[in-house]
């Protein structure tokens, strides 16, 4: 018997970004369900207070808070300085206007998407958009640790943390905007699996599971 | 030749006010305007906000009579939407209303309207020793006014002149023949005015006992107040009595005798002869004695008719902005009422300091628009309170009244 | 400890200028004290505890209680603008022992329109006498926010109609410090929330000095005669935080020494006003508290003789010490995430929840119309 393999098979995501998205993923899980917790504890206190609910809660919180910030971080270097240029190549899509109009109509069925990367245009701006909004909800969840630890690292920032204060008008605002860019980010999952799902069964390929195994399968030809 | 005066500002109030008077030949005054020099726009500022958040924000109109607005806000939103309160929640209401009379009244006599007609310099001249018989004349128990009292206040004041540097006292009108009042009368006062400072404190703590803090208690929502665990505290209440007890007692000992010397010093003075210029008085129920039954009652006097009072007619207000620095087509229910800023600034004028920018007493000149009810100004607060209640035949009030006559005109 | 011993040496040093200095009433405080039965033992105390409150070490309860006896050496003008005399009210009802109020009558108070005689044009004289005599040597205290909208116009005083924008320029020009007393003179305050008709601002914006801001509506008394306490001391402005309010008395927030922090922990809250949660003292964060966000000393000074502070009295903190509290801290009695946003009048939660719906709606007819959809052509 002679198989013939019909596509070929691509390592698309390294182990350590596969590692990170779902840590990232775990995280981002966590932090939104603490944190409507502690923006409106809505848990009926034990009988005893020796369970200290709330802080438990905010220790989570916190745990995976500087989760996430580490990520961030180590995303950011993974982007620029990774072994493979795979991530990197879609700025020249970004670039390219024609290639936006190719995905755009690709996304209302009309056509291929085409891509020089692993992601689209449109795809590559909104990962970009919610990198910079992970680290703004970081840089703000830090500004309000400060203020509940103040000893260690939390007191090494705290110069950083008063000035970022005062730049945006006040503790409240930073804990405002901290809420408010919690909902990009879970009006992103939606969009992100939902998108994941479909480019998969749309221009059959690996979409989901590359996320997990790292591989994409290409039609030969 | 009439002359203009102007005052500005008028100190030892709150807010920021200007008076200017035209006097003729005899130094008498012919005309007299009076004008708010302060717009915040409160009203404006609320528009759009939560109803819950009235009470906070309107309290802020006055840092002195604080509490009042913070209550009237509130109770704004709770008849607007029909809330019952508890009674507790009333009483709780009253004994901070309560707290704050007494405080009011005692830093308004004393330390804001005192120095009207207490003359400091004129103290000086006292003999401590007849100071203290004197008191003695106006209650048997007096307070702050014994000979050895007298005389420290008068050493401390005496050091103080004798620099030359008067500070808060300084360039004001010592020794002008209004002031009514013999030097061991000045005296008296005068201590009563330190002791006072002492005694405003503590009724200020009883304020904050159930407000949180005063100026500016917090302790009020819409449907009732917060401080349940200071009103089921047997000993938070004690100390709320204690400190009454103070105070009352600084009140009959002492603020109650100096009214009653006042009013013999002061009593022929044209300006009290002539009683009230306006004859109209409004008063609203206030003071919760009992579900529905208040100690002050509301009520309209007319024309000084006393038999003739008549129930409030809310509908019957209306403020009016001809002379008042907004822009409005006559005069407005306060439900309808519209605040738009239309500033049109002083004239220029000769004034007995010169030439100065003055009101424009036939244009607009102030940022307080005028209250109406039926058309017609009313005289509202203490005085229209007692007379709405006396006029009811209020039980309380009709014997002290009786009490009282005695005394005045001994 | 060194930067104390300095600090300690710089104080010394500047009483012993003020010494130099003429008394204004040539009595000395101890006799003062003798005349209000305030004995040297009280005295003592009262200065270990403005020198525990100042973040001191003791040894500076010498230095706290010789500034007193010097107090008098230094003018203060106290100047009112858009404002409602709460924060005067405040001062006058300092604590007892008898003393600080003693000290207040005992320094130069050259200008106050609250407590001063004169009124008109005689006041109008004191103001400009004491701005002359004492230039470059004055503390200035400003009460209320400046009004600039207009030119300033929405606030005029005195004879002259000069506006407070004017008065406040030329009275900073001489001053050697200014302390905005409250949150009006401060960050502009109840007159500067939004829409702001006035165009209030605070005495910082409108001068190029550096300005004390001692945030609350009305700050406490303690705060602010710690202030000029120290002030006195060491002539100079006390360490700041981020928005110059003196750190001493703002260095940390409400909620961290907040009497009710154990519930806040324990996750034990007040559901609603008067319930069996407000009676048992547990914490009041979901009724609005925003003790979390402010910065002050509430909680471990509390106001009127450390009667009683909002949070004993069962509500919430209203941040009344930050700036623009009037429009973020609002709704009052609801935590941040449930204050309804402006022109919206629904919560940041509900505005996410349906445009989240919205995307939900958008992802399913895509979906559906991807089934019926021409299928890609390899």
């Amino acid at each position: 018997m002679n198989h013939s393999a019909t596509h070929t098979r691509d390592l698309i995501f390294s182990p350590a970004i596969r590692i990170f998205h779902w840590l990232r993923a775990l995280s981002i899980l966590v932090l939104v369900i603490t944190g409507f917790y502690i923006s409106w504890p809505f848990l009926v206190a034990p009988e005893t207070n020796d369970i200290q609910v709330q802080s438990y809660i905010r220790f989570a919180h916190l745990v995976f808070g500087f989760a996430l910030t580490a990520i961030t971080l180590v995303r950011f270097y993974l982007f620029f300085f990774g072994k493979s240029d795979i991530e990197r190549r879609s700025f020249r899509d970004v670039s390219s206007v024609s290639s936006w109009v190719k995905n755009l109509k690709s996304y209302l069925w009309m056509g291929h998407l085409n891509k020089a990367g692993v992601y689209g245009p449109l795809q590559f701006t909104t990962y970009v958009v919610i990198s910079l909004m992970a680290l703004l909800i970081c840089i703000t969840g830090l500004v309000l640790y400060a203020n509940v630890y103040h000893l260690g690292m939390a007191g090494m920032m705290w110069d950083g943390a008063a000035w970022i204060t005062a730049q945006m008008g006040g503790l409240a605002q930073i804990r405002i905007w901290h809420h408010y860019m919690t909902w990009v980010f879970i009006i992103f999952v939606l969009v992100h699996v939902y998108m994941a799902i479909w480019s998969g069964i749309r221009f059959k390929h690996n979409s989901v599971d590359s996320i997990i195994s790292g591989y994409d399968y290409h039609n030969k030809h | 030749m009439s002359k203009r005066v102007v005052i500005d500002p008028i100190t030892r109030i709150e807010g920021h006010l200007r008076v200017e008077v035209e006097v003729d030949e005899n130094n008498v005054i012919t005309k007299a305007w009076s004008s708010s020099t302060l717009w915040r726009g409160i009203e404006v500022i609320l528009k759009g906000r939560s109803p819950m958040d009235v009470g906070l924000i309107v309290q802020r109109i006055c840092g002195v009579c604080t509490y009042s607005h913070y209550r009237c806000g509130i109770e704004a939103v709770e008849n607007a939407l029909g809330t019952k309160i508890p009674l507790n929640a009333k009483f709780l209401r009253s004994l901070m209303q309560t707290s704050l009379y007494m405080h009011d009244h005692i830093v308004h006599f004393y330390h804001l309207h005192g120095l009207d007609w207490v003359d400091i310099i004129s103290a000086l001249s006292a003999d401590p020793a007849v100071a203290a018989q004197e008191a003695l004349q106006y209650t048997d128990k007096p307070i702050a006014a014994g000979e050895g009292d007298l005389r420290a206040v008068q050493e401390r004041i005496k050091g103080f002149v004798a620099t030359g540097k008067l500070g808060p006292f300084a360039n004001a009108y010592w020794g002008n023949s209004t002031y009514k009042f013999t030097p061991e009368q000045n005296l008296i006062v005068l201590s009563h005015y330190l002791k006072a400072l002492e005694v405003q404190r503590v009724a200020a703590e009883m304020l904050a006992i159930f407000g949180g803090k005063s100026p500016h208690p917090q302790s009020l929502v819409v449907g009732g107040v917060t401080s349940v665990r200071d009103m089921l505290s047997p000993a938070r209440l004690q100390e709320w009595k204690q400190k009454h007890a103070i105070v009352t007692d600084f009140i009959h000992r002492a603020y109650k005798a100096d009214i009653i010397m006042a009013a013999a010093a002061f009593g022929n003075e044209p300006s009290v002869l002539g009683g009230v210029n306006v004859m109209n008085f409004m008063a609203t129920n206030d003071f919760v004695l009992a579900d529905g039954e208040y100690m002050f009652d509301q009520g309209v006097i007319m024309n000084g008719d006393l038999a003739g009072v008549t129930d409030i007619d809310p509908d019957l207000i209306k403020e009016d902005v001809t002379h008042a620095w907004y822009k409005a087509d006559g005069a407005q229910h306060p439900y309808d009422g519209t605040t738009i800023p239309d500033y049109t600034g002083f004239v220029e004028r000769d004034t007995v300091y010169g030439k100065l920018p003055t009101l424009d007493g036939d244009g607009k000149y102030s940022w307080v628009k005028s209250p109406r009810y039926d058309g017609e100004p009313m005289e509202v607060g203490p005085l229209a309170c007692l007379l709405v209640s006396y006029a009811k035949a209020r039980l309380w009030l009709t014997r002290s009244m009786a009490c009282l006559k005695p005394q005045v005109y001994r | 400890m060194d930067t104390h011993a300095a600090l300690y040496r710089q104080g010394q040093a500047r009483l012993d200028m003020l010494r130099q200095l003429n008394s204004r009433d040539g009595q000395s405080l101890t006799s003062k004290m003798k005349q209000h039965d305030i004995s040297r033992r009280d005295f003592i105390k009262w200065s270990a505890s403005v020198t525990a409150m100042l973040a001191l070490p003791l040894p500076f309860s010498t230095l706290v209680a010789q500034a007193a006896e010097l107090a008098d050496r230094v003018p203060l003008i106290w100047l009112h603008m858009a404002e409602c005399t709460g924060c005067s009210e405040s001062l006058i009802r300092t604590d007892t022992p008898n003393l600080d109020s003693l000290i207040f009558d005992h320094i130069s108070l050259e200008y106050h329109e609250t407590l001063m005689a004169a009124s008109g044009w005689q006041a109008e004289e004191n103001l400009e006498h004491a701005m002359e005599a004492y230039k470059g040597q004055y503390l200035l205290a400003v009460e209320g926010a400046v009004p600039t909208a207009n030119n300033g116009a929405y606030l005029t005083i005195g004879c002259k109609g000069h506006t407070g924008l004017e008065i406040i320029k030329h009275a900073a020009e001489g001053a050697a410090a200014i302390i905005s007393v409250g949150t009006c003179a401060a960050f502009g305050g109840v007159q500067a929330a939004s829409p702001n008709p006035t165009g209030a601002k605070g005495v910082h914006e409108v001068v190029d000095k550096t300005v004390i801001n001692l945030g609350g509506c009305p700050p406490s008394e303690k705060n602010i005669v710690g202030t000029l306490m120290y002030f006195i001391m060491f002539g100079k402005l006390p360490a700041l935080d981020m928005f110059n309010r003196p750190k001493w008395a703002y260095g940390a927030r409400v909620h961290d020494n907040c009497e009710r922090r154990g519930r806040f922990d324990a996750g034990e809250f007040v559901e609603e006003f008067g319930d069996q949660g407000a009676k048992d003292g547990y914490c009041l964060y979901k009724l609005g508290c925003k003790g979390p966000y402010t910065y002050n000393n509430c909680p471990t000074e509390r106001f009127n003789h450390h009667t009683s502070w909002p949070v004993l009295a069962g509500h919430g903190c209203m941040g009344c010490s930050e700036p623009n509290f009037w429009d973020d801290m609002a709704d009052f009695e609801k935590p941040l995430g449930r204050q309804l946003l402006h022109g919206f009048d629904a919560t940041a939660d509900t505005v996410g929840a349906v445009i989240l719906g919205a995307t939900a709606v958008g992802i399913g007819a895509h979906a559906v119309t991807s089934i019926f959809a021409k299928p890609l052509e390899d």
